[in-house]
């Protein structure tokens, strides 16, 4: 147990007394006071472990995190040695937030030199910072081959094909990382952009083996046996997902659109009313007007509707509905701002007067005993 | 005409000699060779007869040996040659309350105050030589001057609490130890003056919690008696008879211990309470969290007073 600080022990109430007496091995019985004494002797006569304190190269990780890149610098620039690479790389690193992404790329070299295979990453995302989308993937490829089981290279490298329109050079990543028993979710995201269901479904139930938590994962496998066709068990998926994750306004669309295909209505109205609480998003409204209309409620399609059309008054689905619902009708415009009324002003109070602080007398310092010794000799009492 | 002396020749041979006898003889008392050392005192003040501070290191010699009346002398020598020496004025009035000579003890404090009114150490030792005169006012005036200058100064709270409590003032007596040992929570002298001050007041409960933390620190026999007493007072006559007993074993002749002893035994055949974990034992406080879970409370709520 950490031993709290004797200011702790001196304010604390009586269950956090107790709790200290019995974390440190003490009898909590008796008198509070009592109780007090018997830890503040303890933490006395124990002696405190040693304090930890942010070295500079914590320092500096730490500015460097929240952005202060030229400070971080500075910082990594004092804890540089000859034979570390570390200090290097969060150089680099700050370089890098700082948008100086050749002094970073040179640091990372220099880290590179020393051995640092991790370092090559680093370069390649400042050169995917720069634009540099070809050397980023040799560094990547490069680092690859010094460790083909790295699963940090390769989804870069996913996302460096991604960033270069390359699909199948994604998919293959994509499928390494999976192969290599890490995560199968990414390989079942491309599959199904790729429209290969099946395939995606069967990433999916693999993933899921292992991670049966994953709202996102049974997010994706509904979607996935929707696209198939199987809205019940798209239904219970979604189910999964939106029990892991009940506030996702996302999930509970999605929820809701496998209700409906499921012939559901009213429940899926009632998630479409819960995704709408939590975001007012136009293709939630869309969906829920669409139900409306399903239902034969007009009045209720057409008021969704035009919340959309007002929110955003290009969205083509919207407007062929506005349409469709109100033909002939213009489209609702944003009401036009009324000017603010000039709030009355008060009649500025007089501000209190300063006063003038009271002159001090200045005294002069006390003098230093030269010598001060310990009395010898102690009174007892009787 | 001759030219400068040669290099480790800069004084003459017998100041060269004094400041080589006197080292010694310092070193000497430091590893506790004290016949060794008087005579390197000697010997330097052979070479130098009207040298104060080998007069004072001699007294101190003496002084430790016991020989009160010849470190006086020693320190009177050295006063005569410096009368505003307040070292040599300190170890002359320490040896005068070695020998009990309290009056000029004070005097020779009051020769020190003279000199330099904030000095801390001869404020509190006269302090002390005035509460051996009975003198508690005068005591604690003393005190009162020291913690004026270093309220962080334990001993003088303690002895400040000591001249309340014999002048009747309990509470600000109690007042007075709390600081003391708040402040320097290893002051032995201070926990034992609570033991007194807890027992005057009948709290006996109290008395034995500082007993207790006054005997983690040292155990003199006469306070394991103290702490029989309490216990005694508490009815648990168990505690008490093993108290006396082992103030007994520290000490076989107290007479004290032997009665208390007895009386514990005799205490044992009609009661004989019986704390458990609970330390507080005899200190019960009404509202207090820890009283109020305790499993022994109607016993304790019996034995506080």
């Amino acid at each position: 147990m950490t031993l709290p600080s004797a200011a702790e022990v001196e304010h604390a109430d009586w269950p956090a007394l107790k709790t200290f007496a019995t974390g440190l091995g003490l009898n909590p019985k008796g008198r509070s006071g009592l109780v007090r004494q018997r830890v503040l002797d303890h933490l006395r006569t124990q002696p405190r472990g040693p304090e930890w304190r942010a070295g500079k190269a914590e320092q500096a990780a730490l500015l460097t995190r929240i952005g202060a890149a030229a400070a971080a610098a500075s910082l990594w620039e004092s804890t540089i040695t000859l034979d570390a690479p570390a200090p290097w790389v969060g150089l680099g690193t700050a370089y890098a937030k700082a948008g100086r992404i050749e002094e970073a790329v040179k640091c990372y070299d220099r880290a590179i030199g020393m051995g640092d295979a991790g370092a090559r990453l680093h370069k390649a995302n400042a050169l995917m910072q720069a634009g540099r989308s070809d050397a980023a993937a040799s560094e990547v490829d490069a680092a690859l081959v010094g460790n083909p089981a790295n699963v940090r290279a390769w989804a870069m490298r996913a996302v460096i094909a991604e960033a270069d329109g390359d699909p199948e050079r994604v998919h293959e990543s994509h499928a390494k990382i999976a192969d290599l028993g890490r995560s199968r979710l990414g390989l079942a995201k491309i599959l199904m952009r790729a429209g290969r269901f099946d395939e995606a479904g069967t990433a999916l139930e693999e993933h899921l083996a292992d991670h049966p938590d994953d709202a996102v994962a049974w997010n994706q496998r509904g979607v996935c046996l929707m696209k198939r066709g199987q809205w019940r068990e798209a239904v219970e998926a979604l189910k999964k997902a939106a029990a892991l994750r009940p506030r996702d306004a996302g999930v509970l669309n999605n929820l809701a659109v496998a209700l409906a295909s499921a012939d559901r209505l009213g429940e899926a109205m009632k998630k479409l009313a819960a995704a709408r609480r939590i975001a007012e998003d136009p293709r939630i409204m869309l969906n829920e007007a669409a139900l409306f209309e399903r239902e034969g409620a007009l009045p209720e399609a057409r008021a969704t509707i035009s919340r959309v059309v007002h929110i955003v008054p290009e969205h083509p689905e919207a407007v062929k509905a506005w349409d469709r619902l109100a033909p002939g009708r213009a489209a609702p415009r944003m009401p036009s701002a009324a000017p603010a009324k000039a709030p009355k002003q008060k009649p500025a109070k007089t501000p209190a007067k300063a006063r003038s602080p009271s002159a001090r007398k200045s005294r002069s310092p006390a003098k230093k005993r030269a010598t001060s010794r310990p009395a010898k000799k102690r009174t007892r009492a009787p | 005409m001759s030219g400068p002396a040669p290099e480790g020749d800069r004084f003459l041979p017998s100041v060269v000699t004094l400041e080589a006898t006197m080292r010694a003889g310092k070193q000497s008392l430091a590893d506790g060779r004290l016949g060794e050392a008087l005579g390197h005192f000697n010997a330097a003040l052979k070479l130098k007869p009207r040298y104060d501070v080998a007069w004072i290191a001699r007294g101190q010699v003496l002084k430790l040996q016991g020989e009160f009346k010849e470190a006086l002398g020693s320190f009177a020598e050295a006063l005569v040659l410096k009368p505003e020496n307040e070292e040599a004025w300190i170890a002359l009035a320490g040896v005068l309350h070695r020998m009990k000579r309290y009056r000029e003890e004070v005097e020779a404090y009051d020769q020190v105050l003279r000199l330099n009114s904030r000095n801390v150490e001869a404020l509190i030792n006269k302090g002390a030589a005035l509460h051996a005169l009975r003198k508690y006012d005068d005591a604690e005036r003393c005190y009162d001057t020291v913690l004026a200058a270093r309220p962080e100064y334990a001993p003088a709270w303690n002895n400040r609490g000591a001249a309340l409590l014999r002048r009747g003032k309990v509470e600000d007596a109690l007042a007075s130890f709390e600081r003391a040992t708040r402040l320097d929570p290893d002051l032995f002298d201070a926990h034992v003056n609570r033991v007194f001050a807890w027992q005057r007041r009948g709290k006996h409960g109290h008395a034995v919690i500082a007993a207790d933390r006054a005997l983690a620190l040292r155990q003199p026999p006469w306070l394991w008696t103290l702490k029989g007493l309490s216990h005694l007072a508490l009815l648990e006559s168990s505690l008490a008879a093993r108290s006396f007993e082992r103030a007994l074993e520290l000490e076989p002749k107290q007479k004290q211990a032997h009665e208390g002893l007895r009386r514990a035994k005799e205490l044992r055949k009609r009661v004989d309470l019986y704390r458990g974990a609970y330390e507080c034992f005899g200190t019960f406080e009404a509202g207090d969290p820890g009283c109020a879970e305790c499993e022994i409370q109607a016993r304790c709520v019996e034995v506080t007073r």
